[in-house]
């Protein structure tokens, strides 16, 4: 009787996710250092070392979480779709984090691990634009999903610059894809709030818990194991969920910032072959927009031009951006725009 | 007393909201660039839809079905393109100017 309250699956799977990420996360905050696996914070004055590859918790976390749903056999193509994405892009962050990835492999892997979804076909491959126009272009999509996984992905993997920026701004998406969906859902008056709060549960809480981690002073950064597999995690629940244009809004920060990084370069790049940096960081960690306009225009570093000096004023800033955003894809939902 | 407490609650939360509003006016150029994008979203994408279905309606009697797929195609591009170098001019511009003040 008790395994077929869909609301205590639901606390069972965030639970079991959590406790899964937070486990993983205490190990790599012991042992990481001490392994070489580290990575320089050197927007702080005193340039400490800090566990990389946290999102590993992630990919552990969704994995753990999604066990109820297989044991008890509900949405097991929804569920399998988001694992298997989250844990191919994983796998080639892992690969980039351990032996740096080339600048055109890197995307191209990434859009190959958006294969699983296509193969397992949780969605119902209808692109559905502003205005309630509806296009059903099934085996376009099939061309979409890889294309969108590498841009939602290495967006967000270009959006990790900051402490906590990329986990939170992916938290606060996450959030509004949910509040998106049931809004839509009940006004459709066909809601399947099991099924997106299932999904959603195996998502949040493992990004949650990584976010607590990696906020300013970061303890731990996600690396590109992290920000590849959320941003999988991020495109498949919007897939299979159908809300790929409130995702698109939300992501505008990330977009704004990952387009124009590229075109500044006029090239796809790794951030390891730049040679001179966006920002520079003083003594006294005040940090200052690089007045050189050869150099990449990234959004923190438009963010410091503004005006904010400080990590956490930078921080705060890419988040309201980011809140922003997410009001706007609300709204376009609640009027009925979209 | 007990009528004082929800004031100064109002208080911190207007206290806030200044904050963030003020925030909010130093990202200006910032949030214009995602308000365009928003715009060209929300309301391009459907007047994209109305373009190309109209391409269709008048080209359909006269031309052969892969044309006017060509047409549509070029016309869908270079109206993709149109936005995407809009955005970047937009975006070049607004940080030249923020960068050329003497912070």
């Amino acid at each position: 009787m008790l395994l077929e309250n869909p609301m205590l699956i639901m606390i069972a799977s965030g639970s079991i996710g959590f406790a899964a990420s937070l486990l993983t996360l205490k190990y790599i905050l012991r042992s990481f250092v001490k392994l070489g696996i580290y990575g320089v914070d050197y927007h702080k004055p005193e340039k400490p070392r800090i566990p990389e590859m946290g999102g590993l918790a992630f990919i552990i976390g969704v994995l753990a979480a999604s066990l109820p749903a297989f044991l008890l056999n509900l949405y097991v193509s929804e569920t399998l779709g988001i694992l298997l994405t989250v844990l191919a892009t994983g796998l080639v962050g892992i690969i980039d984090d351990r032996r740096k990835l080339g600048a055109v492999e890197k995307p191209l892997l990434t859009a190959a691990a958006g294969l699983p979804l296509i193969l397992i076909h949780p969605y119902s491959g209808s692109l559905v634009l502003p205005f309630e126009t509806v296009f059903r272009i099934p085996l376009v999509y099939t061309v979409i999903i890889p294309g969108l996984l590498a841009v939602v992905s290495n967006s967000i993997n270009m959006f990790d610059t900051m402490n906590g920026t990329a986990t939170g701004s992916s938290l606060l998406v996450l959030i509004t894809l949910f509040t998106i969906t049931i809004i839509k859902n009940l006004v459709r008056g066909d809601a399947d709030v099991f099924s997106i709060g299932l999904m959603f549960s195996i998502v949040f809480l493992p990004l949650l818990i990584l976010f607590y981690y990696n906020k300013y002073p970061a303890r731990v950064f996600v690396g590109d194991t992290g920000t590849l597999s959320i941003g999988g995690a991020l495109l498949a629940f919007s897939i299979i969920q159908g809300c790929e244009i409130p995702l698109i809004i939300s992501l505008l920060p990330h977009l704004t910032n990952g387009f124009f990084n590229l075109s500044s370069v006029g090239r796809l790049f790794e951030r390891s072959e730049l040679s001179v940096r966006p920002i520079t960081v003083s003594e006294n960690g005040v940090i200052t927009a690089n007045r050189d306009l050869k150099t990449p225009i990234t959004l923190t570093r438009f963010v410091a031009a503004l005006g904010f000096r400080s990590e956490k004023e930078i921080f705060n800033a890419i988040m309201i951006l980011c809140v922003f955003s997410d009001l706007l894809a609300i709204l376009t939902v609640v009027l009925g725009f979209w | 007393m007990r009528f004082l407490r929800p004031a100064s609650h109002l208080n911190s939360c207007s206290r806030v909201l200044v904050k963030a509003m003020g925030k909010l006016s130093s990202l200006k150029p910032l949030i214009l660039l995602i308000l365009f994008n928003y715009l060209v979203i929300v309301f391009g994408s459907q007047a994209f839809y109305i373009i190309q279905t109209s391409i269709e309606r008048v080209l359909r009697p006269f031309t052969p079905r892969l044309l006017i797929g060509l047409i549509q195609s070029a016309v869908g591009l270079s109206l993709i393109l149109l936005w995407i170098f809009v955005w970047l001019k937009l975006y070049k511009h607004l940080f030249t100017r923020e960068i050329s003040k003497n912070r």
